[in-house]
């Protein structure tokens, strides 16, 4: 993504990525997306763009996207800072996103307010076992 | 105690419980104002009231919290081959989600649909797709959204009562083989035999779902054999019977207590 306004289809995706995120992150992460702090970049060069905010605030924050896996820490030999870049587009971080969200919503209400189809079969007996792959083979 | 491993929320509720009726000790006055058969009467009301209460709050709490999060899982447009799969199968209404896992539910407690995942829909064959419709379509026919909002409310509010909670699991599993027989008589036994392997879960649920989706008992009707029945586990009744002593006798005091401030 190249620095400036995104066309409007792709500030809608940006806005809704964003929205996934905490107030901080979301910031954080619409400067990187946006192109305004340039890849690869340091908690310093973040800073640069927002010095209202303490370094190790910055710090907290960046680690924790990348915990998230929406950004890519890199170690460089002799350096104390790590090298932070974006792992991917917001289209990819919607797409991890909606992935996650469907085993959790039926994790959460599956017994609750949805009926599911899958079952767990790690309790079938050998029998059953040998049973049912002989229907399958039908 | 098995019901509440993995429910701090709960095991917490319960202590606070017993606490709260340990420490409670009402005086000789106020206990005297009363018969028996009334201060019971009052007790059994009060424990009725706030549990009608109580799970008309949970009910419409998860009813919520679940159409929010099925409105807000990305639609696809529907896929040819899911199109086919419904006609075959007599399904009016199919709604295809993004996604890459193998899922399908039926959602919705007013105007129950169903939803396949497009992995769902890459992952099995046309008959197959045929019974995990049918199974998905027959829930949304008996309206089992609704009724696991019900019971699953109740299993929460009632907590006290394990019973309430065995009953609850048990009517899913009855919903399940109920679904089942209806894929089975439509489309037959090994498409839906085969959908259920592809789609089986890991042996390790994951954390927050509770219901294993009977797997043995829908593999046990699949093969042609009757599901055995099950009874209430004789810790359940016992602890069930504990808690109502516990509730109405904590009720008791409550009620004494309302009486003796309305009464002035």
């Amino acid at each position: 993504m190249t620095a400036g306004r995104p066309d409007p289809p792709a500030r809608a995706e940006l806005d809704r990525a964003l929205g996934l995120l905490g107030r901080l992150e979301a910031r954080i992460m619409r400067a990187v997306w946006t192109g305004q702090v340039p890849e690869p970049f340091t908690v310093r060069d973040v800073r640069a763009h927002m010095p209202e905010l303490a370094y190790t605030t910055v710090m907290t924050t960046l680690r924790r996207l990348a915990d998230k896996g929406l950004l890519v820490a890199d170690a460089t030999l002799g350096k104390r800072a790590y090298d932070y870049r974006s792992a991917g587009t917001p289209a990819a971080f919607l797409a991890a996103a909606s992935r996650r969200e469907a085993q959790q919503v039926l994790d959460r209400y599956g017994d609750a307010a949805l009926a599911a189809f899958a079952a767990r079969l790690d309790d079938l007996t050998p029998q059953q076992r040998k049973r049912l792959e002989e229907l399958e083979g039908r | 105690m098995k019901l509440l491993a993995g429910r701090p929320v709960l095991l917490a509720l319960v202590g606070v419980l017993v606490v709260a009726r340990l420490a409670w000790h009402p005086g000789r006055a106020l206990c005297g104002q009363m018969t028996v058969a009334g201060c019971l009467g009052v007790a059994v009301m009060v424990v009725a009231a706030l549990a009608v209460a109580a799970w008309i709050g949970r009910a419409t709490w998860l009813a919520i919290g679940a159409a929010r999060a099925v409105a807000a899982l990305p639609r696809l447009p529907t896929p040819e081959a899911l199109v086919a799969a419904a006609r075959r199968s007599g399904v009016s209404e199919v709604v295809c989600l993004d996604g890459p896992a193998a899922s399908a539910f039926c959602a919705g407690l007013l105007r129950p649909r169903v939803l396949v995942t497009a992995g769902m829909v890459a992952a099995l064959a046309d008959e197959e797709l045929a019974a995990v419709l049918v199974h998905e379509a027959e829930h949304a026919r008996r309206r089992d959204p609704l009724r696991r909002l019900a019971g699953r409310a109740a299993a929460d509010v009632l907590f006290w009562l394990p019973l309430v909670g065995w009953w609850s699991r048990r009517r899913l599993e009855q919903a399940e083989l109920a679904a089942d027989r209806a894929a089975i008589d439509r489309v037959g036994r090994t498409p839906l035999a085969r959908a259920l392997r592809a789609t089986a879960t890991p042996a390790a649920p994951t954390v927050g779902a509770r219901f294993d989706g009977a797997g043995r008992a829908r593999v046990t009707q699949l093969l042609g054999e009757e599901p055995s029945r099950r009874r209430p586990p004789l810790a359940a009744c016992l602890l069930s019977l504990l808690g109502l002593i516990l509730a109405v006798s904590l009720a008791m005091c409550v009620g004494q207590g309302l009486v003796s401030a309305v009464a002035g």
